[in-house]
């Protein structure tokens, strides 16, 4: 049976003393090294973990290596060309970023498109030309920290991490959205958007030595009414699919190193909804936050051991992972505030 | 049949569940393996089934002595359908919303020859088919009332067809989104131990990747990301009962044209997992551990 331990309800506020002034926390030191950041594809969701990652750095957490997948690969990209300066070059990426900038303008052209036989319905010009725009590395060697892109290997479906070589093509391989952006082209291989097999990579940062896992997910919204229209159909069983992976992922990773699972906002508009990228991202700055400060409490100020560390609404409640559960011992901490007060 | 080996050595702790996974065209394989699964004298007690491999299963479940017959006579009559087996079209169709529904209409005709108005308590052996809830994104299992809308559930591929209302109101689709292979599903209907006839390997040949439309560049995908959430469902249920899997790798999942060719693959993938784990376990009778057995789901 999975290890329970359950911190009851907040002291005071998030890192004050007392009085409302914040201490720096300092937390660097309860992670098994090497620290790896894990970021998630999501497209336009990847606006959390700029929130998240603001977090992290302000509790002194800084990633040794970093795995992404998707629009996760190019945050990644942008931490490990330069982790000092990251927060503010994203700050101002996802300013800039929207879906004309990712697929073109040219509506007209992908609906021709889709009435014929081509890979992909857009071409992937404007990414790249984005791509080439926020980052200066063109190869793997030219980033200052170790990094992965995961993209789907089409014929076979086995997730590969891109590690080394010329670093733009793995990132348009690790975000082609199927049927959206073409295929990729590598040493003869054609590889399509990491989604398709490890939207987060965890399972594999802990194959590639991972000493402790940071998740850097990027929001969910598996829940809610449901609509019947295809579209809204697909877009729902997307987030679903993405979520039974993703808990996969976490549990077998979780199996044998510390997983820290930062929380998320759950009310995300659509992956591909840009307008909202600032305050979503706000919102994950403040959720992250509270879930660090709250660390120490579930962790015992000791290094942390395997395990999933989480929030109980980020991982728990799930019936038939119950039934499934195996040795994985789970830290929760009961953070949502406003819940804890209401029960008090 | 060649007498390949001379029946399973091993014993599994029943309940056994027949677990039968999605995979659109290649789950025609499963009538090749659950025949010679029981020939070989592992016989299940209850059988679960996910997306076409639920319509397998619902057959089986039936009557497991007329399986192969019915099975066969139900594929022959899908394969013949040119509006139902274009995966183009049926897309296309899926995303008109006035002709959303065509393809259910369709596929309901062939099933309705199949089952009539035949409800699950009529059947020899308890059935489960899973479903995905789409508001709560959790698996569903359906084992009661009308065989046939529940193998529509299961089957509701999102973008094909349009999602299935239950009794009590959940909107569902296609199982294979949450349980593509349901071993979770087997325990959860009291499955002490599993036989995962598996034609879901969504590994196709690397030539096929080279001229391929955007469509099924998404269908694809989709497979692909289906298969690694039923890996480490395996994974995660094979710690707690053992799990036998028969799977076969070959076959396109969107070949319904030529399904049946596959069905002598699945014989032989049978056959050869009996007497891999036969031979594995030596001379002593003896009942499996939990653990997988047999096939690997290609798991990386």
């Amino acid at each position: 049976m999975a290890d329970r331990i359950r911190v009851p309800g907040p002291g005071p506020g998030p890192g004050t003393d007392g009085i409302g002034i914040t201490k720096p926390l300092q937390l660097a030191h309860l992670l098994p090294k090497p620290v790896v950041f894990v970021m998630a594809g999501g497209g336009a969701h990847g606006c959390v973990q700029w929130g998240l990652l603001q977090a992290l750095y302000e509790t002194d957490i800084r990633p040794d290596a970093l795995i992404g997948t998707s629009a996760g690969a190019l945050t990644c990209a942008v931490v490990a060309e330069d982790p000092i300066s990251a927060i503010s070059r994203l700050t101002y990426v996802w300013s800039q970023l929207d879906l004309d900038v990712l697929v073109g303008d040219s509506w007209l052209a992908m609906i021709t498109a889709a009435t014929k036989r081509k890979d992909s319905i857009a071409d992937s010009a404007a990414e790249r030309d984005a791509i080439e725009a926020i980052l200066a590395a063109r190869d793997f060697s030219d980033l200052a920290l170790p990094m992965a892109a995961v993209a789907t290997d089409l014929a076979t479906g086995e997730a590969t991490a891109f590690d080394a070589g010329p670093l733009v093509p793995a990132l348009l391989a690790s975000s082609a959205i199927p049927g959206v952006l073409p295929p990729v082209t590598i040493d003869g291989r054609r590889y399509v958007d990491g989604l398709a097999s490890a939207n987060l990579p965890a399972k594999l940062a802990v194959d590639r030595g991972a000493g402790s896992i940071i998740v850097l997910g990027t929001g969910s919204r598996t829940r809610g009414p449901a609509a019947t229209s295809a579209p809204k159909v697909v877009a729902r069983v997307n987030a679903i699919l993405n979520a039974s992976q993703r808990q996969g992922q976490l549990i077998s990773a979780a199996g044998e190193v510390p997983v820290l699972l930062l929380p998320t906002p759950t009310n995300m508009g659509a992956a591909l909804d840009f307008r909202e990228t600032l305050s979503a991202a706000s919102a994950s700055y403040e959720l992250g936050r509270n879930f660090l400060f709250d660390l120490p409490q579930i962790a015992g100020k000791r290094k942390l051991t395997r395990g999933i560390y989480s929030r109980t609404e980020d991982i728990g409640g799930d019936v038939e992972l119950e039934k499934l559960a195996i040795d994985v011992p789970r830290f929760e901490a009961l953070d949502n505030r406003s819940t804890t007060e209401v029960r008090v | 049949m060649s007498p390949r080996h001379t029946g399973a050595r091993f014993r599994l702790p029943e309940p056994i569940a027949y677990t039968f996974s999605g995979g659109l065209a290649r789950t025609a394989a499963q009538i090749g393996m659950a025949p010679a699964l029981c020939h070989a004298g592992i016989e299940p007690n209850l059988v679960v089934g996910t997306s076409a491999g639920a319509v397998n299963a619902a057959l089986f479940a039936t009557d497991p002595n007329d399986f192969e017959l019915a099975a066969t006579e139900l594929w022959a009559g899908v394969s013949k359908d040119k509006a139902l087996t274009s995966i183009r079209r049926s897309t296309v169709r899926g995303l008109a919303s006035s002709q959303a529904s065509r393809t259910r209409n369709m596929l309901r005709k062939h099933l309705d020859r199949a089952f009539g108005t035949l409800t699950f308590d009529q059947l020899s052996l308890p059935l489960s088919v899973t479903a995905t809830a789409l508001e709560s994104g959790r698996p569903v299992l359906i084992d009661d009332g009308s065989v046939v809308d529940a193998l529509l559930a299961t089957m509701a591929f999102p973008a094909v067809m349009p999602p299935s209302t239950l009794t009590d109101g959940r909107l569902v689709v296609d199982g294979s989104m949450v349980a593509d292979v349901p071993v979770g599903q087997a325990i959860t209907a009291g499955a002490n131990s599993a036989v995962v006839l598996d034609a879901g390997s969504s590994v196709v040949d690397e030539s096929s990747v080279i001229d391929i439309g955007w469509y099924h560049v998404m269908a694809l995908s989709a497979t692909h990301m289906l298969r690694s959430q039923a890996q480490h469902q395996v994974a995660m249920a094979a710690a707690k009962i053992p799990v036998v899997v028969v799977s076969i790798a070959t076959g396109n999942p969107f070949d319904l044209r030529n399904a049946l060719d596959s069905v002598p693959n699945g014989t032989a993938a049978a056959d050869r997992v009996v007497a891999e784990i036969n031979s594995h376990i030596g001379t002593r009778r003896r009942t499996l551990r939990p653990g997988q057995h047999g096939d690997q789901l290609i798991s990386r």
